[in-house]
């Protein structure tokens, strides 16, 4: 369960990153936005690189998620976004 | 180097993640900073590793050595602060973050949403919190006073630079009316008088686009 996880997100932050450089790098029209690809593209290759590093057989690039403590971060990530969901929402919704 | 990109990745994305939530002007954008959560999340187990992967070992009792009287302040090695070193790669990382949104992007949120109008939006408003229009022109800018007949009824006349013009009379009570036209200034300027001709109007009758 938990290495499926740890696929599944780490696999979700390389699509997420690929799609936001190479769509940005072929769609921007504007400096600003083209800029934000090259700042951002540091953290799309560290994932093309980890998933090579995977695809080798190096299982140490993937993040252990940890279930079995209480305060689990997982479980903590899920609070933080809901409460920052919340608040956008609200703010939304009182302009 | 490897920690020197994650510190920055996690960062970056923890910056566009909490902007994407505090900004957020509409679903659109607010879905962005969803999308981009889960990263956050990876990057944040990345820096701050589980207690549990600590390796717990025993050491060895150390043999105790006679003590040696100090002579003179013994000097630390360099390079020892391990965290100290760790801290100001995440200080220098962030700096440079910093640096090259400052130069590459005026405002940051529009690079991240697009064409999607960022949150930064300058406006102004007047003394009574109205908003209103720095770029509004006046519909007589650019007029130039040409003639001037002082009397008890007085006439002011108005010339810009493509030959329109506007005469402002002046009465007696303190009324101020307005005609204007697109050519001709000093044939209408010469029947300036004549009611027949010209025709006056209140400011708002006269300039009104419609």
């Amino acid at each position: 369960m938990v290495r499926k996880l740890q696929i599944i997100l780490f696999i979700y932050s390389l699509s997420v990153c690929l799609f936001f450089t190479v769509s940005g790098f072929f769609g921007s029209k504007n400096p600003g936005l083209l800029a934000m690809q090259v700042i951002f593209l540091p953290v799309t290759g560290y994932f093309v690189v980890s998933g090579v590093k995977l695809l080798k057989g190096d299982k140490n690039v993937l993040p252990v998620v940890d279930f079995s403590q209480k305060k689990a971060k997982l479980t903590m990530a899920i609070r933080i976004l809901i409460l920052l969901s919340i608040i956008s929402i609200t703010k939304l919704f009182t302009k | 180097m490897k920690k020197i990109i994650i510190y920055y990745s996690f960062l970056l994305v923890s910056f566009i993640t909490m902007v994407g939530f505090w900004d957020a002007k509409d679903f659109s954008q607010l879905l962005a900073a969803l999308v981009f959560y889960p990263i956050c999340f990876y990057f944040t187990i990345l820096v701050f590793p589980s207690r549990k992967k600590t390796i717990i070992t025993t050491l060895p009792k150390p043999k105790i050595q006679e003590a040696i009287p100090l002579k003179a302040e013994v000097p630390l090695p360099k390079n020892v602060d391990r965290d100290r070193r760790a801290f100001i790669k995440l200080i220098g990382s962030a700096g440079m973050m910093v640096f090259l949104f400052s130069i590459f992007t005026k405002k940051a949120e529009g690079a991240f949403f697009g064409s999607v109008p960022g949150p930064g939006t300058v406006s102004l408003k007047n003394t009574a919190g109205v908003q209103i229009d720095p770029a509004e022109r006046s519909p007589i800018d650019g007029y130039v006073l040409t003639e001037l007949d002082d009397g008890l009824t007085s006439y002011y006349g108005y010339v810009d630079k493509n030959s329109n013009w506007y005469i402002l009379r002046e009465d007696a009570l303190g009324h101020y009316r307005y005609a204007k036209g697109a050519e001709q200034f000093s044939t209408n300027w010469d029947n300036r008088a004549n009611e027949l001709l010209i025709t006056y109007d209140t400011f708002d009758n006269v300039f009104s686009p419609g």
